[in-house]
């Protein structure tokens, strides 16, 4: 932190700057309070006829979906563009090139770019406060979303700034966080998805402000907490990134925790449905029978599985780059972790063992076991692959994003290209089961384990288990060649 | 300079340059002005290398952008950088900047890895790039105070020494202007300010003269060697071989990411410390004349060309006139008697580096 400019953090004071300084914020601030004081006029003034807690409502909630748009919308976009100048002009090289901090220069990126949106935010809580006492409406559930949004937010600002700083060209996460925010079933069938990108929690904190809370405020109070801890590991990743671009985001064992985070979040309130017994099901409502009647355990298992095998590129991609560097043990005089060399297939066992434990009410056994072996094989690929990639020096994003695009997912579009073009020919009505064709991807897999049905696995895992093995073999003998001659432990 | 700039060095004593007229230097002595007021607090130990290079090596895939390169600056030292495009210039200034994370070896400056987690390091190392990086939204001055914050400088030092690196590169009528309506010259000396004003002890310029105009690059020459003589290490990388032919202590070619030559500037120039390469032509021929320079005491690697004799003696001017006094007394026929050197384009040229497709 800069101690000679009066302010706490230099990043700041320069976006300020840019702003066009204290001066133009401040006019800016007395605008928006105009503006504000004039829309609820002439909506009291429009709804006249109406009943004065009406016209309140209707004001209070534009006002909460302006808090939304200012401290999700704006806010992100505002620090993504921040990010793009920055990377555009080299700037963020010469913040890498001084001494401030990284914590210091990921806070100044954090709240910088729309400390004016703050100032518009503060304006109008205090604004629907005075509206909502002025009709004798309890305010309480509009401070408490304001509240939360303010505790929930930081994990968005986060997020964008994490995917702009290690970057040539900075992400804007705002169209993925909408779009879950749009298709608000994936939150609740995989909440990991939710929690981890902020979206979650931005949908409670919007249900407070809108008057029609989802959950009760003591999960709400947990969720700050989980938001805060998730918003503490995004901002360590992004320091990380500031000080070192070239390191990945999370070390081995970060990764690895941050894996068990998520399967934690997504397998919660599976494991709970899978494990509770009958009559606690029974009390909890139709919601909950309806839901396990329809496969709810087992819908939900592939969605999570899914989202899991991509969650776990994280460790995959940490433990890979470490094993890169053990090779390379001579820069900065690094000695070599030799337990890292095979602690691939942990990432897999992992996702065993939160198999097994959901594997309850009517999950075929031996399709739960092949389905883990897809998974498992197809993580050896991606990690052996980043790894070739990573001694030759190259990036491998674009590589693993192909493996999972492609190679993942080509063979389930083609079975269902297949059986739909099947059932065309045919004139079937009832729809195809799945074929071998899917067995041959780990989202095919998958898909199979949710489908229940159509033919064996065996072929498309054994295909999947072989394609891994010769991944791995090749990376091995990369590893091996690379090494001689280095003193790097045994391999 | 201006009697404010005057004022406040005598209040302050801020170690900042002084041009050549001003500070009272002699040959081969290296003199401090001033004490360091700012955050490097004591002037770099005459002994100990500010900056250690040590097999750095970067590779982008196959391609090996600087290889296995080692190098050591002390105090006072200034590397001329030169090289074909393509040889891995900015790749080894950026890697000792620690913006390039090397694949292979390290760098040390003042004994602090630059890749270390410490930042204090940064303090101690400044890297102008080729592409100037600015806020083009700022004014000349907001951003250059901005660069002081970075560095934890008080709101008066960092005036005072924007103030004075202004008017060292001829920015003082641009404070107030919005960087966005400069020249690329003009950000080029803003990029010059912003490395100097947190004062640095080891420097890397890459390209520092390229976008600056003639009177702009003789002001800078004067900059550079100050620097050099207050005790800063520099590197500085330029095509323009006439200007660091002016100042470097050192020069170094660089080719397909090694160095091709190192050495003394003078030693690159084609003679040993303490001597220099002499022309001599006679009249009427002197096909004799080799064998009475041979004879002479101090005189070396004779050589017949062209019609005219070179040879190496003693540097020292005092001491080449008693050898002319010598050649005429002995009834050579002088015509031509002058001290000779190579520029620094034929070292470059003699030294065979390949372009780089």
């Amino acid at each position: 932190m800069s101690a000679g400019i009066g302010v706490p953090n230099a990043m700041w004071w320069v976006q300020a700057k840019l702003m066009g300084g204290a001066g133009r914020i401040t006019l800016y601030g007395f605008v928006w309070l105009f503006l504000v004081v004039l829309g609820s006029a002439g909506a009291r003034y429009a709804l006249r006829d109406e009943l004065p807690t009406f016209a309140v409502d209707v004001i209070v909630k534009m006002l909460a979906g302006a808090q939304l748009v200012l401290v999700i919308l704006w806010a992100c976009n505002s620090i993504f563009r921040a990010m793009v100048r920055d990377v555009d002009s080299t700037m963020l090289e010469s913040h890498r090139l001084s001494p401030m901090s990284a914590s210091a220069v990921v806070l100044g990126y954090m709240v910088g770019p729309f400390l004016p949106v703050l100032v518009f935010f503060a304006i109008n809580v205090v604004a629907g406060l005075f509206l909502l006492r002025s009709v004798g409406i309890s305010p309480v559930d509009w401070l408490a979303g304001n509240g939360f949004l303010l505790a929930l937010a930081p994990m968005t600002w986060i997020v964008t700034v994490l995917l702009g700083i290690g970057r040539k060209k900075p992400f804007n996460p705002l169209l993925a966080l909408f779009l879950i925010g749009s298709f608000g079933a994936p939150l609740f069938v995989v909440p990991g998805l939710g929690i981890f990108s902020g979206a979650f929690a931005g949908v409670v904190a919007g249900s407070y402000l809108f008057g029609a809370p989802i959950i009760e405020p003591a999960p709400e109070i947990a969720l700050i907490g989980v938001a805060l801890i998730m918003t503490g590991i995004w901002f360590r990743a992004a320091m990380r990134k500031f000080h070192r671009p070239d390191l990945p985001a999370f070390g081995v064992w970060r990764a690895f925790g941050l894996l068990l985070i998520w399967l934690a979040f997504a397998a919660a309130p599976l494991l709970f449905v899978a494990y509770a017994d009958q009559a606690t099901l029974d009390a909890m409502g139709s919601v909950v029978g309806e839901l396990f009647e329809h496969g709810f355990i087992v819908n939900s298992l592939a969605a999570t599985m899914d989202a899991s095998i991509v969650m776990a590129l994280f460790p995959i991609g940490a433990v890979a780059f470490a094993r890169v560097r053990a090779v390379d043990g001579r820069t900065h005089g690094r000695g070599t972790r030799t337990w890292l060399t095979g602690s691939g297939p942990a990432v897999a066992a992992a996702l065993l063992l939160w198999l097994a434990a959901v594997d309850r009410r009517g999950v075929p056994a031996q399709t739960l076991f092949l389905t883990w072996t897809a998974v498992a094989a197809s993580l050896v690929t991606v990690e052996s692959a980043i790894v070739l990639r990573g001694l030759n020096n190259k990036p491998a994003v674009r590589l693993v994003v192909t493996i999972v695009l492609f190679l993942w997912a080509a063979p389930l579009l083609t079975d269902l290209w297949y059986r739909e073009y099947q059932q065309a020919m045919s004139e079937m009505r009832r729809e195809l089961p799945a074929t071998v064709i899917s067995g041959f991807s780990p989202f095919g897999s998958v898909w199979k384990l949710f489908a229940r049905e159509g033919a064996s696995l065996i072929p498309g895992v054994a295909a999947q288990v072989g394609i891994a093995l010769i991944y791995a073999s090749t990376a091995h003998r990369a590893l091996q060649k690379r090494g001689a001659g280095i003193a790097v432990g045994r391999m | 300079m201006s009697r404010r700039c005057l004022r406040v060095i005598a209040r302050h004593r801020v170690p900042f340059i002084l041009p050549t007229s001003f500070a009272s230097r002699r040959r081969g002595q290296r003199v401090l002005i001033g004490i360091n007021m700012g955050i490097t607090a004591e002037p770099p130990s005459a002994d100990s290398p500010l900056a250690v290079v040590e097999q750095l090596r970067v590779e982008f895939g196959p391609i090996v952008a600087v290889r296995d390169v080692s190098l050591t600056l002390h105090a006072g030292d200034l590397v001329g950088l030169i090289g074909p495009n393509g040889a891995g210039k900015t790749t080894l200034l950026r890697a000792m900047a620690g913006l390039q994370a090397p694949t292979a070896g390290r760098t040390a400056i003042m004994g602090m890895d630059v890749l270390g987690r410490d930042r204090t390091v940064r303090r101690h190392v400044g890297f102008a790039p080729d592409s100037p990086p600015v806020y083009a939204d700022l004014t000349v001055y907001d951003f250059l105070m901005f660069i002081g914050y970075c560095y934890d400088l008080d709101a008066t030092t960092a005036t005072e020494r924007i103030d004075f690196w202004l008017e060292q590169l001829w920015l003082t009528d641009k404070r107030s202007a919005k960087i966005a309506t400069l020249s690329r010259g003009m950000r080029q000396r803003i990029t010059i300010a912003r490395t100097l004003v947190p004062n640095p002890n080891v420097i890397l310029l890459d390209e520092p003269s390229a976008g600056l105009d003639p009177a702009g690059r003789i002001e800078f020459r004067k900059v550079l060697a100050s620097l050099r003589d207050q005790g800063k290490a520099l590197i500085v990388s330029s095509h323009i071989l006439a200007d660091l032919e002016e100042y470097c202590t050192h020069i170094a070619i660089l080719e397909a990411g090694t160095f091709k030559q190192f050495g003394r500037a003078k030693e690159m120039h084609g003679r040993a410390a303490g001597r220099r390469k002499y022309q001599l032509k006679v009249a009427g021929g002197g096909e004799r004349l080799g064998n009475v320079l041979g004879a002479i005491n101090g005189v070396t690697d004779v050589a017949h060309l062209d019609g005219a004799w070179t040879f190496e003696y003693d540097e020292d001017p005092s001491r080449a006139a008693e050898l002319l006094r010598d050649l005429i007394g002995r009834d050579v026929a002088v015509a031509l008697f002058t001290p000779m050197d190579d520029s620094l384009e034929h070292v470059y040229m003699r030294a065979g580096v390949k372009q780089v497709d």
